[in-house]
């Protein structure tokens, strides 16, 4: 009979064969003479050739040069039941559990148990570090870092999705086990194009919140798996996770910001109304006038400056000062920009992480709050998802972006199980009487997703808006 | 290219266009603007300068040109940090120390510390204060100012970035070029792209996308096409022409042409002839030298071979007639085994090849000797030009004497002799009807072919009826695809 023959060949596999063929998923490309299929169906393909009985020589996978690997991974039951409806699934599928559900440990095992090389996509680079870390003092085996400023490729490899994006035709053929962390960050448009181009079989999601405002999550069956494990705060909380207080400060703006916000917020509603606009919808038209129309951006610089002065009030830098004096708590604040992170860096002199702190900074800083050293440290955005800041036990919230799912993992932080019994508490710092008081309440409502920060690719340089 | 918030575009049925800024308009003296805000702020720090630059943007009223321009001349010059104490440590210092003995929360205590810290480095409270987020981006300060150039140039640079940041959400591109094919296929091969090419009517016509794209409509090649574009542009003339995704599955058509937009892009350094060994370069010379009615262009025209193409080395060209000369010098016998291979699928033009004897072997006699149209000459040292010029005798004379012994002796003729009268045909066509014309006129022309107007189609024309007319109808050139 006829030898198929499969190879990789950016982000495909070739179908070679001597005579005619007939095989399903693979098209003909007559640009090189051969049969295609993507990436993601090299499993269903290799499934039919074996129930067929088709003789077919796999040249697809050059993996990195094997690690042995020293596992001695130990699951809570709840963790094990979620690792065993992987294995039932085939090896694939998505299994969310709330944050702190020690999500990593299951992924963990699971590249224990297989054996197979393996890439796990995380968010951020803190995230990555995180991997790499438990990588090392779980399964004794050094893990590549792709992402940052260095191209690692090893046996488990830790990319972010940014990275393995870009280059995802060149890691499509080098792993057998995808594991992606946060994954609902995979079904944005240019990320799910990473589970395009892999080849590998075997496919894990983990998350918190596996579904999108945008219903990409319906992806899911063809680029990782179906959810085949839930298990929600409630589910764990009190036995696995700690609970928490959640608190909010209102705080009033001084007069001359109140007049200044009352000014611009007032000027971007007159522009809404002489257009007959309202609501979110209005706010969206707004944007897409803005580039054309000069009046319909200076109402949207208004409102931004509107905005910036409710989040960024002098009032709530008086209420953080009174919030660090009362108490030395290990404290993480939470900014939306990182001009105002670098301001309390700077007033208060703690350190700050934000997408700009270098590699090498950002470990030492997070290794000294680990230790203790640090007590207080200020980001924007860089940790909101899933990092592991052991017994952070107070969390402040200076201002956000109103989205449910950053909520949620804010949270998944502080509600990390500590040593002690110190009940974690968040504490919301609020602007009363403006739009942000909205936002705040958006921030708690469950359905209101959007997508994450992550899933846009921000441009450097000039500030937009 | 730049980044995409700064794209501005115009989209008009089912065409899409960046807004070009015109290099002879008001853009030019904008552009000068911005290159004097940078030449006078050496020392300045990044984010001041941008706020001047920004105060430009109610005079233009079009911030994102104003963007866009300072976003090139950025990269024309050079930041700096020169903080008194390096940044990292300051910080380190500073934070550390405010750990140890408390969060300083009025700005008595903040003092205090950045004091202490201070005298322990022996720099003044201000400089280390400066110093401590000196690494930032925008807290750099220039240090070298954009080099001296008009503003015209920049807008013809900032065009060329607008259309590379238009094609980041491209599908594919179609594109002829006239020269500079050797790098334009290097580029597409660098940039894991594939391609498709084929000879239309207005040139060599090349399609490129990648290797998912059979399956769907796909961006993920559109920053790696925007790469290729600058080669592209380099072998005017040429004609470009892609398909932009819009939201999920719309489409746009947007088109380039060197002729009508070729003057709002930078002027592309004519390409030097580049050769790649000595013994290429002597044997161009000699036969120029030797043979002075060829032409001797050097990679001029790729030739479909297979699923791709090649680019021979030379083609040698004589009222109309084309050779192809590949020298080969070097590499393993599979190499040569391959290439020669790649060379025997070559079609619609001759090809001469010329193997170095040391690495003569039978693999080479073997394809030869299955692929007669290849004309194997062997070299030492150099090619030898009355080596060549038998060869092409030979190529020309064959097709010629085919020809004539058919005729005579009133056989069927072989395809290449009957494919051969047809190009006849097809150029006389396109010199005495050109693209469209009356039909007798050319059936005037075909006639001395010993052909009728069933010919047509093959020799890349269809008929026009307008009316039931003999007279009325017209033939037109059909485009190839």
């Amino acid at each position: 009979m006829n030898t198929v023959r499969l190879e990789y060949s950016g982000g495909t596999i070739l179908v070679k064969a001597d005579g005619p063929v007939s095989l399903p998923y693979v098209k003909w490309d007559r640009r090189v003479g051969a049969y295609r299929i993507p990436g993601y169906l090299y499993r269903d393909l290799v499934r039919f050739l074996r129930a067929w009985g088709i003789p077919f020589e796999d040249s697809v996978f050059s993996p990195p040069p094997r690690e042995g690997v020293h596992g001695s991974v130990s699951l809570y039951p709840f963790q094990c039941e979620a690792l065993d409806s992987w294995l039932k699934a085939g090896c694939r599928g998505i299994i969310a559990i709330a944050a702190a559900g020690g999500k990593t440990f299951i992924g963990l095992k699971a590249i224990e148990l297989l054996g197979e090389p393996t890439l796990i996509l995380v968010p951020t680079l803190v995230l990555m570090d995180h991997w790499i870390e438990k990588v090392r003092s779980l399964l004794g085996v050094e893990a590549g870092a792709y992402g940052g400023s260095s191209r690692e490729v090893k046996w488990i490899t830790v990319s972010t999705y940014d990275s393995a994006y870009i280059n995802a035709e060149r890691l499509g053929n080098k792993f057998r086990l995808l594991i992606a962390d946060e994954a609902h960050h995979i079904f944005a448009p240019s990320y799910s194009q990473i589970a395009e181009v892999m080849a590998a079989p075997f496919r894990m999601g983990l998350t918190c919140t596996p579904f999108r405002s945008d219903m990409r999550h319906l992806e899911a069956p063809r680029l990782i798996g179906d959810v085949i494990y839930e298990a929600t705060h409630d589910d764990l909380a009190g036995k696995y996770v700690s609970s928490y207080v959640h608190k909010k400060i209102y705080v009033s703006l001084r007069p001359e910001e109140e007049a200044e916000y009352e000014r611009h917020w007032s000027a971007y509603r007159r522009y809404l109304e002489e257009m007959g606009l309202d609501g979110l919808e209005g706010l969206r038209e707004v944007v897409r006038r803005s580039t054309r129309d000069p009046e319909a951006r200076e109402a949207l610089l208004s409102r931004v400056k509107a905005l910036r002065i409710a989040f960024n009030s002098e009032a709530k830098m008086r209420v953080l000062s009174e919030l660090l004096r009362e108490s030395d708590e290990k404290t993480i604040i939470f900014t939306l920009h990182n001009s105002l992170a670098y301001e309390i860096s700077r007033r208060f002199l703690i350190p700050a992480i934000t997408h700009q702190t270098p590699d090498e900074e950002r470990r030492l800083i997070l290794s000294k709050f680990r230790s203790g050293e640090y007590k207080v440290i200020v980001t924007s955005q860089v940790l909101n998802e899933g990092v592991d800041v052991p017994d952070a036990s107070r969390g402040i919230i200076l201002s956000g972006t109103g989205s449910h799912r950053e909520y949620v993992q804010r949270l998944g932080r502080l509600l990390r199980k500590s040593a002690g019994d110190k009940v974690a508490r968040l504490i919301e710092v609020v602007s009363r009487e403006t739009s942000e008081v909205y936002f705040s309440r958006r921030r708690r409502r469950r359905p209101a997703l959007s997508a994450p920060p992550g899933d846009r690719h921000a441009s450097e340089g000039f500030p937009q808006g | 290219m730049l980044p995409r918030d700064f794209l501005r575009v115009r989209v008009r049925g089912g065409f899409v266009r960046p807004a070009y800024a015109h290099p002879d308009g008001p853009a030019s003296a904008l552009a000068e603007e911005i290159l004097k805000i940078y030449r006078i702020s050496v020392g300045r720090k990044r984010a001041e300068i941008r706020s001047r630059v920004l105060d430009l943007e109610e005079a233009y009223g079009d911030y994102k040109l104003v963007r866009g321009l300072a976003e090139l001349v950025e990269r024309k010059c050079l930041f700096e940090g020169r903080p008194a104490v390096n940044p990292a440590s300051a910080r380190l210092m500073l934070f550390s120390e405010a750990a140890r003995c408390g969060i300083p929360v009025t700005p008595e205590e903040r003092v205090r510390v950045i004091e202490r810290v201070a005298s322990m480095l022996g720099v003044s409270p201000s400089s280390l204060e400066d110093s401590l987020y000196a690494d930032l981006e925008c807290e750099e300060r220039l240090i070298q100012p954009p080099p001296e150039f008009p503003g015209e140039q920049l807008v013809k640079e900032y065009n060329l970035s607008l259309t590379q940041t238009l094609l980041f959400d491209s599908v594919n591109i179609v594109f002829t070029a006239s020269g500079n094919w050797k790098r334009i296929f290097r580029s597409i091969k660098f940039y894991g792209l594939i391609y498709e090419a084929w000879r239309a009517s207005t040139g060599f016509a090349v399609k490129v996308d990648g290797p998912l794209s059979i399956f769907r409509m796909t961006r993920r090649y559109g920053t790696s096409l925007a790469k290729v574009l600058p080669e592209i542009i380099r072998g005017a003339p040429w004609h470009l022409s892609a398909e932009v995704m819009r939201g999920e599955g719309e489409t746009l058509r947007f088109t380039l042409d060197s002729e009508s937009d070729g003057h709002l892009l930078p002027e592309s350094p004519e390409t030097p002839e580049e050769y790649d060994s000595e013994v290429e370069r002597r044997f161009a010379e000699a036969f120029r030298a030797v043979a002075p009615e060829w032409a001797v262009r050097r990679e001029a025209e790729p030739i479909p071979a297979g699923p791709g193409v090649i680019i021979p080395d030379f083609i040698l060209e004589k009222a109309g007639r084309k050779v192809a000369v590949e020298i080969v010098g070097f590499w393993t016998p599979e190499y040569l085994r391959r290439k020669v291979e790649k060379l025997a699928s070559a079609r619609d033009m001759p090809i001469i090849v010329a193997v170095d004897e040391k690495l003569a072997c039978s693999d080479v006699e073997r394809v030869w000797s299955q692929n007669p149209s290849l004309h194997i000459i062997y070299y030492k040292g150099r090619v030898k030009i009355p080596d060549v010029l038998k060869a092409l005798k030979e190529v020309v004379g064959e097709e010629q004497a085919e020809r004539r012994t058919e005729e005579a002796k009133g056989r069927p003729a072989s395809k290449s002799a009957i494919k051969a009268v047809f190009e006849e045909a097809a150029k006389a066509l396109m010199e005495e009807v050109g693209e469209r014309g009356p039909l007798l006129r050319a059936a005037d022309v075909l006639k001395r072919f010993n052909l009728t107007i069933d010919a047509l189609p093959q020799c890349g024309y269809k008929i026009v009826w307008k009316t039931l007319m003999l007279e009325d109808a017209e033939v037109r050139k059909e485009i190839d695809s």
